[in-house]
């Protein structure tokens, strides 16, 4: 029988995935079942959104209702690159909105903002 | 039985390879079996589920970076990097994956970093269902289930 990727431990798998951008991750995790969690555990969540494409994917993370992700939010970080004030907008009234999701923290917000606007002004 | 310096590895299949020291220690796991047991330096290491076409592979990086370690002139970072280019490029995908897992359970930290960046230029920019074909992996969802992660995520397919 040949090896599969699906035959690889998850250890190893989060050690690849750990050379990805996050949308590659966030892809990654919907080839199979057993992976559709596995971006949820990303320290840092990176986005890089061109004017020219949509912020769906930041806004489906931040959105995310999955409690896994909510429960395990303080520690971590949003950052975003945007190339327009418009999607910035967009994306830190979604990040206000996710406010009402039980158990998301409020200090993940409040720094997903800042680092909102701190990406900002280096554009 | 190995010389002084040098040690032996056994793969899995019965392949048995005379390796030096400093090349069998590029593999951490490997360091601290000869480190906390004596016996492992003069006799055979046993490398659990590496057969020996896998094994001659990783000993052939070691080997290379252990000798780029030690004289820097002999091979330089520009021969290692082209050297770390064309051991990957010429990997078939389950020679790839098998590599993949050795390298890991022996902890040569070097080659799973090459290895995992190679998987990861493999699947950078492509669509779910692409990288599903590159890499043999199965879908398990049930139809509804793909419908609903598809209706969720446009952006990704």
């Amino acid at each position: 029988m040949p090896t599969t990727m699906d035959d690889l431990p998850e250890e190893l798998i989060r050690h690849i995935l750990s050379f990805f951008p996050t949308i590659d991750v966030m892809k990654f995790s919907f080839l199979s079942p057993k992976w559709l969690n596995l971006w949820h555990s990303l320290p840092t969540l990176n986005f890089q959104i061109s004017a020219s494409k949509t912020s769906l994917p930041a806004k489906f993370a931040v959105n995310s209702r999955n409690s896994s992700l909510a429960s395990s939010a303080s520690s971590r970080g949003l950052r975003v690159l945007a190339h327009s004030a418009y999607y910035l907008t967009t994306l830190i009234s979604t990040g206000t909105r996710s406010t009402s999701i039980p158990g998301f923290p409020t200090p993940s917000i409040r720094a997903s903002a800042s680092s909102i606007w701190t990406s900002m002004s280096t554009f | 039985m190995a010389s002084k310096g040098n040690l032996t590895l056994k793969s899995c299949n019965g392949k048995e390879f005379i390796v030096e020291e400093k090349v069998a220690v590029m593999s951490t796991t490997i360091k601290n079996m000869v480190d906390v047991d004596d016996s492992f330096a003069q006799g055979v290491i046993p490398i659990i589920g590496v057969d020996g076409k896998i094994l001659a592979k990783l000993i052939e990086y070691c080997k290379e970076h252990a000798e780029a370690d030690e004289d820097e002139e002999v091979k330089s970072e520009e021969y290692l990097k082209k050297f770390d280019e064309k051991f990957v490029d010429e990997l078939n995908l389950n020679d790839l994956y098998d590599l993949l897992k050795a390298s890991n359970y022996l902890e040569i930290t070097k080659l799973l970093n090459l290895l995992c960046q190679k998987v990861a230029s493999m699947i950078k920019g492509k669509k779910p269902e692409e990288i599903r074909r590159i890499f043999n992996i199965k879908n398990d969802f049930t139809p509804e289930e793909e419908e609903e992660i598809n209706r969720q995520n446009p952006w990704a397919f």
